[in-house]
């Protein structure tokens, strides 16, 4: 079914190549191009910079309150980006941003010293909202290695950060690049923070002009609109192929047969400065923004500054009394669950496939699901409509169904990615001695792989869940009378009733996700869960 | 049978709709309209057609038209009526051959140009204007014209919506371009105007003070002064910007005879005073002003006009000289 939708795209994409010439005879699509390129590489590269020693502090040393930590780096992911991004320009704008004004007021300092609407500050906020896509994917990786070779190198008497780069992050490599490919997928085709963001600043990626494109209203535009998509996906994919390429034929394998738990590494003086320098991070970038959307949702108007006479818990009011809200809560539920797990099925087979199979074509569904993942939302939305209006087999539309699929065209790769990266490191003799043993394939499956890609099962159907919870463009143009979504509830209130209503939604959706996590930590003894 | 007023005085049994009257079926309306004005006239509509269930789809302009796309594409227009803010479409659409003409007898009050065969009416009136932040300028010192804009003391203090992601920033790039030249907007990008997402990025914005004044859509302006807020309208000397959204039928409609009765609802006076009540202004004369607003006619003498043919014809090329000339570098 999400193959045949992908297909309707390329389709799409193949016939209408006469657009690439238009498309790409204006030099703003260029632009948008190399900046949408530019973007993602460098909000990819400074994620995974600030992922991994955060996953490992958090995985693989003696750091106290580790659970805490884990979820407030991976905090941000729960705040839908729309909102956060908005947070953020409050927090930072030039003329009356709240830090600025502080650090004007405290430094005496003539100017604002930050300015969010800048190439920097749009890499900033992408790089918050989508760095813990790295970090789960990392730490996953991380807290199911089998130490064995560390210790080898710390035996030969190898420091430990010396075995930490000689031999830990060489082979937690696949790991790392596929949590970097999720980042550069997902900020590549994001549109809500670069038009929040970067239109002040004048700055085009390729998601926004495929979106002006689409509101051109005719046939022309969609055209155009999907060529410009397709040069997205093609970017995403040269990525993924040049990844796959740099990890080669090199063996990545770190689960292996014994039952062991990887090393902790003491510490010892760095503990404290460790726990500050987490500390901090987490203040930055999980309590300013959250604090800033909590403080909108009490704020009784804007037009004042924050005071106490000014809050009020009059907004939350209508929020909890109405029943207007119950109801997008329930339908965002079922379709980012039936999203999430029908999703991690679909993703085992198509990553056991990809990797761990010699069939011909393996790589396909592998590379349709980047596809998926790279497209910008609008025009999945589209094409959705194009497919499900009953002309084929299925009449989906209106129904909670197409925002299934939509989701999960979306945020497949969210988990083949994530799941691909642990299976390849599952050493082959494993289910070798199964199959020998005489067990049958899916036995081996069940009592050998799925126990040890278990993490990494959990996390991909967290990252699909929670994007899909309060997706918006998607939403809005495929929602119908009786399937209004969290997404589309938050973009009305945020538009026409009052900003405020909007945080008081967005701090609910926290809360639900956070409690949801917690709950789920609590019943399987902290095994599931982010 | 429209707008019964139980007043007690005289009325007989007759005046009730009978239970078996009016249109029946279902009738989808995709619309623009704010959501809180849907679920305001969803009673007014359950009583004035009680045998017919009416669904909405509400979304921004842009996104309506979007899915109206994709619906025309895969040749199934599932909505029956059309109400968005953007008149050029409805030229597009019409051109299509995708309209159903229907001259609804409430037409003849309607005191804006409207399709001459029926195809499309004007069913609520928005306006382009400046607003401004009363807490930063004072009323003597605020702009009164498009062209005070281009002030040097206004540097870098000015937002507009884009006209590349939405519909009624669209028109006013056009009228006022065609008004003064693409040279007046070059000036204003010169005077550090800073392009939005949207109105309602625009309306915060000058709420918080990090713009003190925003070109934008009255009602968000009139429902912010309403609630105490300190901004206020400028309806510029040298023309608002006045953009009559209009209702349509479409042709592949499977309940054209809903379809009809409720283009003629939202023309009627009681429809219209459902319109007022979203800060938007009326399309007849006998409906009072939006509170907080003066008359239409108080400002439609002077008002700007838009070329609609143009709009329509040329959107591409109007978005890429706006683009090229304020969002380049």
């Amino acid at each position: 079914m999400v193959y045949l939708v992908i297909n309707s795209f390329i389709v799409d994409g193949s016939v209408n190549f006469e657009n690439y010439r238009s498309v790409y005879s204006k030099i703003v699509n260029w632009t948008a191009l190399i900046n949408t390129f530019k973007l993602s590489l460098l909000v990819m590269i400074l994620s995974l910079i600030i992922s991994f020693p955060l996953a490992w502090l958090v995985g693989r040393t003696n750091l106290p309150a580790k659970g805490f930590f884990r979820t407030t780096f991976v905090a941000t992911y729960m705040i839908p980006p729309y909102v956060g991004a908005i947070a953020w320009t409050q927090l930072l704008n030039p003329s009356v941003g709240f830090v600025n004004t502080m650090l004007v007021h405290l430094f005496n300092l003539s100017e604002s010293p930050f300015n969010i609407y800048s190439m920097a500050g749009l890499v900033w906020v992408l790089t918050l909202f989508y760095s813990p896509f790295a970090f789960i994917t990392i730490s996953r990786a991380l807290e199911k290695m089998d130490p064995t070779l560390e210790e080898a190198a710390r035996i030969s008497g190898a420091s430990p950060l010396r075995a930490l780069i000689d031999v830990t992050l060489p082979l937690m490599f696949p790991s790392i690049l596929a949590g970097g490919l999720l980042v550069f997928i997902a900020a590549g085709s994001c549109f809500g923070i670069p038009s929040i963001v970067g239109m002040p600043a004048q700055i085009e990626v390729l998601t926004t002009r495929i979106v002006t494109y689409v509101y051109m209203g005719d046939s022309n535009g969609i055209r155009d609109a999907t060529a410009l998509a397709v040069s997205l996906m093609l970017v995403a994919n040269s990525i993924l192929f040049i990844m796959t390429m740099m990890l080669g034929k090199k063996d990545y394998v770190t689960i292996g047969g014994k039952s062991t738990r990887p090393n902790i590494v003491d510490l010892g003086v760095w503990k404290w400065p460790a726990v500050g320098a987490a500390v901090t991070y987490g203040l930055v970038t999980v309590f300013l923004p959250i604090a800033s959307i909590f403080v909108s949702s009490l704020i009784r108007t804007y037009s004042e500054p924050v005071s106490l006479s000014n809050l009020t818990f009059e907004n939350w009011l209508p929020v909890i009394q109405s029943s207007q809200y119950l109801i997008p809560i329930k339908n965002s539920f079922i379709t980012a669950t039936a999203a999430a797990t029908a999703s991690t099925v679909i993703a085992l087979f198509v990553s056991y496939l990809a990797v761990k199979t010699r069939a011909k074509g393996r790589l396909i569904p592998d590379v349709l699901s980047t596809l998926g993942g790279a497209t910008p939302s609008v025009v999945i939305a589209l094409a959705l409509i194009i497919a499900f209006s009953g002309n084929l087999v299925l009449n989906l539309y209106s129904t909670l169904t197409i925002l299934v699929v939509g989701y999960m065209v979306k945020y497949l790769t969210m988990s083949v990615r994530t799941i691909s990266a642990s299976l390849s490191q599952v050493h082959p003799s494993l289910e070798e001695a199964a199959l020998n043993s005489g067990a049958s394939w899916l036995r081996t499956c069940k009592d050998i792989m799925l126990p040890l890609i278990a993490p990494s099962i959990v996390a991909g159907w967290f990252l699909v869940f929670m994007p899909s919870f309060y997706e918006l463009t998607m939403s809005i143009i495929l929602y119908g009378a009786k399937t209004k979504t969290i997404g589309v509830l938050l973009y009305e209130l945020q538009t026409y009733a009052d900003p405020q209503n909007a945080s008081v939604l967005s701090v609910l959706i926290l809360i639900i996700v956070l409690v949801g996590n917690l709950i789920i930590r609590k019943l399987t003894k902290g095994n599931v869960g982010i | 049978m429209l707008g019964l007023v139980f007043a007690g005085c005289g009325s007989t049994a007759s005046d009730k709709p009978k239970a078996g009257g009016g249109p029946t079926g279902t009738v989808m309306i995709y619309t623009s309209i704010y959501p809180d004005i849907i679920e305001k006239v969803k009673p007014e509509m359950a009583k004035a057609f009680p045998n017919l269930d009416i669904q909405w789809f509400q979304g921004g302009t842009e996104k309506v038209i979007t899915k109206i796309s994709g619906e025309v594409e895969a040749n199934r227009v599932q909505a029956d009526l059309l109400m968005v803010a953007d008149p050029s479409y409805y030229l597009t659409l019409k051109e299509k051959n995708l309209l159903y003409k229907y001259d609804a007898p409430n037409r003849k009050d309607v005191v804006l140009p409207k399709d001459e065969e029926g195809y499309w009416t004007p069913v609520r009136i928005s306006n382009m204007i400046i607003a401004y932040n009363t807490k930063k300028i004072s009323d003597a010192d605020a702009p009164k014209s498009w062209q005070d804009l281009l002030d040097p003391k206004w540097k870098g203090k000015i937002g507009m919506p884009s006209p590349l992601l939405s519909g009624t920033a669209y028109v006013t790039a056009g009228a006022l371009s065609d008004k003064y030249g693409w040279d007046y907007f070059s000036a204003l990008k010169n005077n550090g105007l800073k392009v939005e997402e949207g109105n309602s990025a625009l309306q915060n914005k000058l709420l918080t003070g990090e713009y003190d004044i925003v070109i934008i859509l009255e009602e968000n302006i009139l429902k912010m002064a309403g609630k105490g807020e300190p901004v206020k309208v400028v309806y510029p000397e040298d023309g608002t910007i006045i953009i009559p959204s209009p209702i349509a039928i479409f042709n592949t409609s499977q309940n054209k005879e809903a379809a009809e009765a409720i283009t003629n609802w939202w023309l009627s006076k009681e429809g219209q005073q459902a319109i007022v009540k979203g800060w938007m202004h009326s399309v007849r004369a006998d409906v009072e002003p939006p509170k907080g607003a003066p008359a239409l006619k108080t400002f439609m003498d002077k008002a700007v006009n838009a070329d609609w043919n143009k709009l329509a014809k040329n959107a591409e090329q109007i978005k890429e000289t706006f683009r090229a000339r304020i969002l380049d570098k």
